[in-house]
């Protein structure tokens, strides 16, 4: 399972691994058409399509010209290959784009200009400042002499930051004439496709020094894709070339998420099918007895006497084929077509657009819209997401003395300021430990100022403090650090970085003092990942104290320690740290294994506290979410206070008495399991009360709960309609979206993050956050948007308006089609049960692609409601969230429609053409206009709004049908011919016509008028208030409510500790008994197990008034 | 609204540093239109009682008119329905009718004769009325080919007229198909007092069909010389275009009970006249039960005598101004404010939750 890759061996590993062709093509010239065709016909509408196209073929059973299914069918195939095809070219063309750039690469000991397709697995790569690295290199030499060299890695994962990289030491010093005549093997893992690991070692072969192994971590490669910046040049080893990139591994096309429209659109058309047999087998057995019985005796008809074997199958077949539009051939290409049209609604919209940085919000899955108005869970990260995630330090407490709390800005508090310019060593320790334990690259523009390059904002924000406060981080250069304190320059060499991970919680950097030559290990981390390793004998309740208060505040806290090392000590550990970071299994592991030798013993240096605003409308959008009925899950990886105040201030939790937290907590299995079963007993007496309970629980209790007790926690999590979740890592994120889906629930995921990339895949709508940490997130999500407030919009306006549309619009298109089979079918009991058709080929092709499918497509301008009126009554979207306008009942009443319609066309079309009147053609006509006027009528009262637009297609359709049909009339070859003319002349014709449409339309309009007037539903109460503008706007209208942390907190003082928030101690009861006592009358005892049932009892509750 | 002014004062901040981005900036949002913002002009009606209601009479008041118009049209048509089927066959062959047709010994020749109710203006419409005949069966519908119709050269084009194609030495039969040979072929003969009433037979075909869809030199050939023989023969001297009876039996019928026109008496017919018709009774529709009618009427703007639009306009008309009146009623009894926010259930319940009661 490993590769083992030589450098500048041309012959060896040529053959061995595929060469630096990118490609992202599905298709090539010669397999597109089966290959495409294939994947077409897998879907089992379309084989149903074409199974019906062949019978008609065969021309004993077919009742019309096969072209009117043939001209549909390749139309619709050829739509969709042409947008498969194109979209295929352009990849192509992109990729031919990037396979045929020039690089410098080296072959034979010669430095050549090749193409980067050429370039092979042990190839010397050799780039230039701005230049896209062409494959995974390993590197060896920079112009840099330190050997380190900046890359740009936005493309990869969206940071925008510039990240350092480094040679391997073993490379270190090599004279860059011979880095071309380099031998040596790097022996690193096959493929894969995590950017952030890269577990290798390298062996230089002789005469280049050492035989050492030389680890190797992802800091030594450049990534396909990243650009070379603020470096003259690099070179290095082609390890992944092609597909094989970490890039390429990490491509793949998702799979298509389904909404739950599209899935109610499948049943139904099931259904339909199944009915459609039905009718089949019956006509059929109907058609075979009056042929046996009548049709003998019909001597003009000529039946002969013994026909051939498949006698009983024509008729049922020929029914089938009458009756296979049942199953509206346009259903899919209308559907694709609007949806696509949704999804430019949402990048379109200007109210969308972050005016910060001027992003646009955008569909990448244009597939979905409709499934964002059936949301029922929303799932959240915190940082970045809710909050702005600019961080900002606020306050500290260093050695005991709390700074910042009065003010709300240590930066301005005199006493913190005071202590620094007196050279209080307690502070100035605090303050070299902020300055100097990170990552951050402070950068000198030309003018002198610095600016700092930072992956995390919390460094970021630490080290600017520092700055504020005369500890000037300067200059990073290699291993040196240049600090800049009240005007002396003070240098410290960096020996070891132990990095961050989510796991360890902590950073620490192991520097000299290049003045006194002592070591120090300066640490820094999340409360819980310092505090326990304080050295014996130091006080730390202080800080524990301290970082309680500071998290009350929903302020984000970072412990900072010290600790000074003895020289022998840490040349031993550096050799254990040495030989972990050149395993290459679990070299995460070991790592975290021997950092943890060295932090402990800890001197405490103190507490920062940072602040991270709520980005504007956090609250807002929260509550008129949750007005909507939408459940929030709060996922962070947050402190649980930290996150229990952040709910509190963005509404997403209400203070006492009106909400209760229910903690779940313990360490062991059985201790999660109490806690988890009384918090579920605690919920079901609660649920009868209408009151907010949310459930917290971190992430070790997520951890055994998953575990063991994964049921309880399913029915915890259908009866909770909010819960905190602290301390979460990123997979179990995407198993909480997991437990969820498996319950029924549409889910709807939003982050920023890269740790919220599983989540937003897992979900059934993801939504990313183009935010401060890159675009990961914003690129894995269905939708990105550029902040949390456009939420509200994306959910009540775009998805409620595409739910409703897509409803009426598919149900719509079977209505059409059935209306015009029923008409069929009613003719064939006249016509001798024989399968004739009463409609002619051409007729039937355009009613169904032409007639029927403009109007209904300009459906998607209709609004039912005004977006004002949705926002301040966000409790309607719960039509949307239970399917109550596109469900079997409501498609039962468009499938009665249509059969009342048929039977009103048939009806009258016979008894208005009867006698002398009777040729076929003219009542075939009157037939199909008498459905055309319909339909245009229907589609007007189906209409909330009428644009400009609508009117067009409307009444433009309608008179396009004449249009068309007299243009028809006017061919002498055609069927039609001056049947139209003919029609048009006669009032009996139009008379007719009136009569079709009004006794259509009248008990249509009847039913409607009285529903609406006499049992309205909330929508129409809405409409008729808005539009009659009565005092309903004013009503249970939501006030903007600004609140920030800022002014929940100001009051706060530093006595807080003691004496504590009153909301914030009875918030976390947990028990079943304290809740009764403090509510009295939890006389009602209700188990509602389900939102469904919580949604059947609120439609009883709708239907009663 | 402005929804460009935002970003404008944020755009400004670094755009004076570079402005080349901030145009690019700048060109990724979307341009403002009202179709894009979904903000078009839109009328929003409702269903206010007011408006139903008004529609709802003014319906009645439209429909009732036009139904009395037409009724009155159709009542004015005077129409005589005469059913030869049965009269026309001998007592003695009543029990065997189908024998009675068959035979080629039979006299089919059958007079009869009735009174002309009302005055009848010319034109007298003729027309042959048969029932329970199959005209729309997809086996006959199908069988014929417009193609041989239309022109000489198509002549052997009879693939879609099995099983009347080919004669049985294989040449093609015109006009060939299952319509055509089972062409009508009772005739009748009018006179009133012993004189001969002409019938004429101009004018009975559509002129389109005439000019475009048969052909003027196209003759009929091996027409009903097989064995079996279904309706009449055509005289193979005049071209299928001239041939009108065929012309209008082609157009087939989509209903199984169907009037043809079969000629036109182009004086007056008073009232009271004794009508006597001389009729050939040579059609087959014994075999399956098929009635057969003389048909003599006249024609209004609303064609010929049909009182079923009149009836449905006058019922719906009524039921329209019945509706209208229950509403108003309904209305004034149990006024129901519209869009009465009590109504919102979220309204009584102010806490956001539902209520479970």
């Amino acid at each position: 399972m490993k590769r083992y890759v030589y450098i500048n061996d041309d012959e060896l590993s040529q053959e061995l691994y595929c060469d630096n062709r990118i490609s992202n093509r599905k298709y090539t010239l010669l397999n597109f058409l089966p290959k495409n065709l294939w994947e077409q016909f897998s879907r089992f509408m379309n084989q149903y399509f074409l199974l019906i196209a062949c019978l008609q073929l065969w021309p004993l059973i077919t009742p019309v010209n096969p072209a009117s299914t043939w001209g549909p069918l390749i139309f619709i195939f050829a739509v969709s290959a042409t947008k498969e095809a194109w979209d295929d070219y352009n990849r192509y063309l992109s990729d031919k784009k990037a396979n045929e750039k020039e690089v410098w690469v080296v072959r034979q000991g010669i430095k050549k200009h090749i193409q980067a397709q050429d370039i092979c697995v042990g190839n010397v790569v050799w780039l230039r400042e701005n230049e896209e690295v062409p494959c995974d290199l390993v590197l060896i030499g920079t112009s840099d002499p330190q050997g380190v060299c900046y890359v740009e890695t936005a493309a990869l994962d969206g940071e925008t930051d510039l990240k350092t990289r480094v040679i391997p030491s073993a490379c270190m010093g090599i004279d860059f004439e011979l880095l071309h005549k380099m031998k040596g093997v790097i022996e690193c893992p096959i493929p894969d496709k995590d950017i952030r690991r890269f577990d290798a070692n390298l062996r230089l072969f002789p005469p280049f020094i050492d035989n050492d192994f030389c680890p190797l971590t992802i800091k030594n490669t450049i990534l396909q894709s990243c650009y070379l910046r603020n470096t003259e040049w690099v070179c290095g080893v082609a390890v992944y070339t092609g597909n094989e990139t970490k890039l390429g591994m990490s491509r793949g096309i998702p799979e298509p998420k389904l909404t739950a429209v599209d899935a109610m659109i499948d049943k139904l058309t099931g259904a339909i099918f199944v009915f459609q047999i039905v009718v089949v087998i019956v006509l059929g057995i109907a058609g075979n007895v009056w042929k046996d019985t009548e049709a003998v005796k019909q001597w003009y008809v000529l039946y002969p006497k013994k026909g051939p074997w498949y006698e009983l199958l024509v008729i049922p077949l020929r029914f089938e084929l009458l009756c296979s539009i049942m199953i509206p051939i346009s259903i899919k290409v209308s559907l694709d077509l609007v949806k696509s049209l949704y999804a430019k609604f949402i990048d379109w919209d200007n109210q969308m657009i972050d005016q910060e940085t001027s992003t646009p919000s955008h569909a990448t899955n244009t597939a979905i819209s409709e499934d964002l108005g059936q949301v029922e869970y929303i799932l959240t990260d915190k940082t970045g997401t809710l909050t702005e995630n600019i961080m900002i330090f606020r306050r500290c407490c260093i050695g005991g003395i709390f700074y910042g709390n009065e003010s709300g800005d240590a930066l301005k508090d005199v006493e913190l300021l005071n202590a620094v310019s007196s050279g209080s060593p307690d502070v100035i320790q605090f303050l070299t430990v902020m300055a100097l334990c990170n990552t951050v690259i402070p950068v000198k523009s030309k003018t002198g100022a610095i600016s700092y390059k930072a992956q995390s904002q919390d460094e970021d924000a630490l080290v600017q403090a520092a700055a504020r406060l005369h500890m000037v981080f300067v200059n990073k250069n290699a291993n040196t650090l240049e600090i800049n304190f009240n005007a002396s320059i003070i240098q410290y060499e960096v020996l070891d970085t132990l990095e961050f991970t989510s796991d360890r919680k902590r950073m620490s950097v192991v520097v000299k003092d290049c003045q006194n030559g002592k070591i120090f290990l300066l640490s820094k981390g999340a409360d819980e990942a310092i505090i326990p390793y304080a050295c014996a004998g130091q006080q730390t309740r202080t800080f524990t104290e301290a970082v309680e208060q500071y998290s009350q505040l929903g302020l984000r806290t970072l412990c900072l320690a010290w600790r000074e090392l003895k020289e022998d000590e840490y040349r031993d550990w550096s050799l254990m740290f040495k030989e972990a970071n050149s395993t290459l299994v679990d070299r995460e592991w070991r790592l975290a294994e021997v950092c943890q030798r060295l932090e402990h013993d800890l001197e405490i240096l103190g507490v920062t506290a940072i602040e991270d605003r709520l980005q504007d409308g956090v609250p807002e959008t929260i509550e008129t979410l949750r007005k909507a009925g939408i459940n929030f899950w709060m996922l962070t990886g947050d402190k649980q206070n930290t996150a229990i105040q952040i709910a509190l201030s963005c509404n997403f939790i209400s203070p006492e008495p009106k909400g209760q937290l229910l903690l779940i907590n313990g360490k062991t299995e059985d201790e999660v399991g109490r806690s988890l079963d009384r918090v579920l007993l605690t919920m079901r007496i609660t649920t009868s009360e209408p009151k907010d309970v949310a459930f917290v629980i971190d992430g070790w209790a997520l951890e055994i709960a998953l575990k063991h007790y994964r049921k309880a926690f399913t029915d915890l999590a259908i009866l909770s309609r909010t819960a905190l979740c602290c301390r979460v890592t990123p997979s179990q994120k995407a198993q909480l979206v997991e437990i969820l889906k498996s319950c029924d629930y549409r889910t709807l995921a939003i982050g920023d993050g890269g740790n919220d990339v599983r989540m937003i895949q897992q979900a059934d709508i993801g939504v990313g956050i183009s935010g401060r940490e890159g675009l990961q997130a914003a690129r894995a999500a269905d939708y990105s948007i550029g902040k949390f407030r456009f939420l509200k919009r994306l959910i009540l306006v775009h998805g409620r308006y595409s739910y409703n549309r897509t409803a009426f619009l598919s149900q719509y298109s079977f209505y059409k089609s059935l209306l015009i089979c029923f008409i069929q079918i009613f003719f064939s009991f006249i016509s001798g049960v024989s399968g004739t058709s009463l409609f002619n080929s051409v007729s039937l092709m355009a009613y169904n692609v032409f007639y029927t499918s403009i109007p209904v497509l300009v459906s998607v301008l209709d609004k039912d409601l005004s977006e004002k009126t949705v926002m301040q009554h966000p409790q309607i979207l719960f039509y949307c969230q239970a399917g109550r306008l596109l469900n079997p009942s409501t498609f039962a009443g468009w499938f009665g429609r249509s059969l009342f319609h048929a039977i009103v066309v048939f009806v009258i079309s016979i008894h208005a053409y009867a006698y002398e009147k009777s040729e076929m053609e003219e009542v075939s006509m009157v037939a199909l206009s008498g459905c055309i006027w319909l339909q245009a009528f229907v589609v007007t009262i189906e209409t909330n709004s009428f644009t400009v637009l609508q009117h067009l297609a409307i009444w433009g359709n309608l008179a396009a049908f004449y249009i068309i049909n007299w243009i028809l009339s006017a061919v002498p070859a055609s069927g039609l011919y001056t049947i139209m003319f003919r029609l048009c002349k006669q009032p009996s014709y139009w008379i007719t016509m009136f009569l079709i449409v009004v006794t259509g339309m009248g008990p249509v309009l009847a039913i409607k008028y009285f529903r609406y007037t006499y049992r309205p539903s909330k929508i129409n109460t809405l409409q008729q208030a808005e539009r009659l503008g009565g005092p309903i706007l004013s009503l249970g209208n939501i006030e903007p409510q600004p609140r920030s942390i800022e002014k929940d907190v100001s009051p706060l003082s530093i006595t807080l500790p003691k004496n504590r928030n009153p909301v914030y101690e009875p918030l976390l009861s947990d028990s079943p008994n304290s809740t009764r006592k403090s509510f009295g009358s939890a006389t009602t005892f209700d188990f509602f197990p389900s939102q469904s049932r919580l949604s059947s009892s609120y439609s009883r509750n709708c239907k009663d008034n | 609204m402005d929804p460009n002014g935002g970003s404008s004062s944020a755009g400004a901040a670094d755009g004076a540093s570079d402005p080349a981005a901030a145009r690019r900036r700048h060109s990724k949002k979307p341009k403002y239109s009202r179709f894009t913002q979904q903000e078009l002009p839109a009328c929003k009606p409702i269903l206010t009682p007011g408006w139903v209601i008004s529609s709802f009479i003014f319906v009645g008041i439209i429909f009732i008119p036009i139904g009395l118009a037409s009724l009155f049209a159709s009542e004015r048509v005077v129409e005589i329905v005469h059913r030869y089927d049965t009269d026309c066959v001998p007592a003695s062959y009543r029990n065997d009718m189908l024998a009675y047709i068959q035979s080629n010994e039979t006299n089919k020749t059958c007079t009869r004769t009735f009174l002309v109710p009302k005055q009848m203006k010319s034109p007298v419409y003729i027309y042959y009325q048969l029932d329970n005949f199959y005209q729309n069966h997809r086996r006959y519908v199908k069988s014929r080919s417009d193609k041989q119709l239309r022109s000489r050269a198509s002549e052997n084009d009879t693939s879609s007229c099995d099983p009347e194609d080919v004669t049985s030495n294989k040449s093609a039969i015109v006009p060939c198909g299952l319509i055509a040979w089972s062409l009508f072929n009772d005739t009748y003969g009018f006179s009133v007092n012993n004189t001969l009433l002409g019938v004429s037979k101009k004018n009975i075909a559509w002129k389109s069909d005439q000019q475009h869809k048969f052909g003027s030199d196209v003759y009929p050939k091996n027409f009903q010389s097989g064995g079996l023989i279904g309706g009449a023969k055509l005289n193979s001297s005049i071209p299928l275009s001239q041939q009108v009876d065929l012309i209008v039996w082609m157009r087939t019928a989509a209903l199984p009970t169907f009037r043809k026109l079969y000629g036109k008496i182009e004086v007056d017919l008073e009232a009271n006249t004794e009508l006597t018709v001389v009729i050939e009774n040579n059609y087959n529709t014994y075999s399956f039960g098929g009635k057969k009618k003389l048909v003599l009427s006249t024609t209004s703007w609303i064609g010929g005598k049909n009182d079923f639009l009149g009836i449905a306009y006058i019922t719906l008309g009524g039921l329209s101004l019945f509706l209208a009146i229950s509403f108003l009623l309904i209305y004034i009894i149990k006024p129901r404010p519209l869009g009465d926010p009590t109504f919102l259930s979220w309204n009584r319940n102010p806490a956001g939750h539902f209520n479970f009661n």
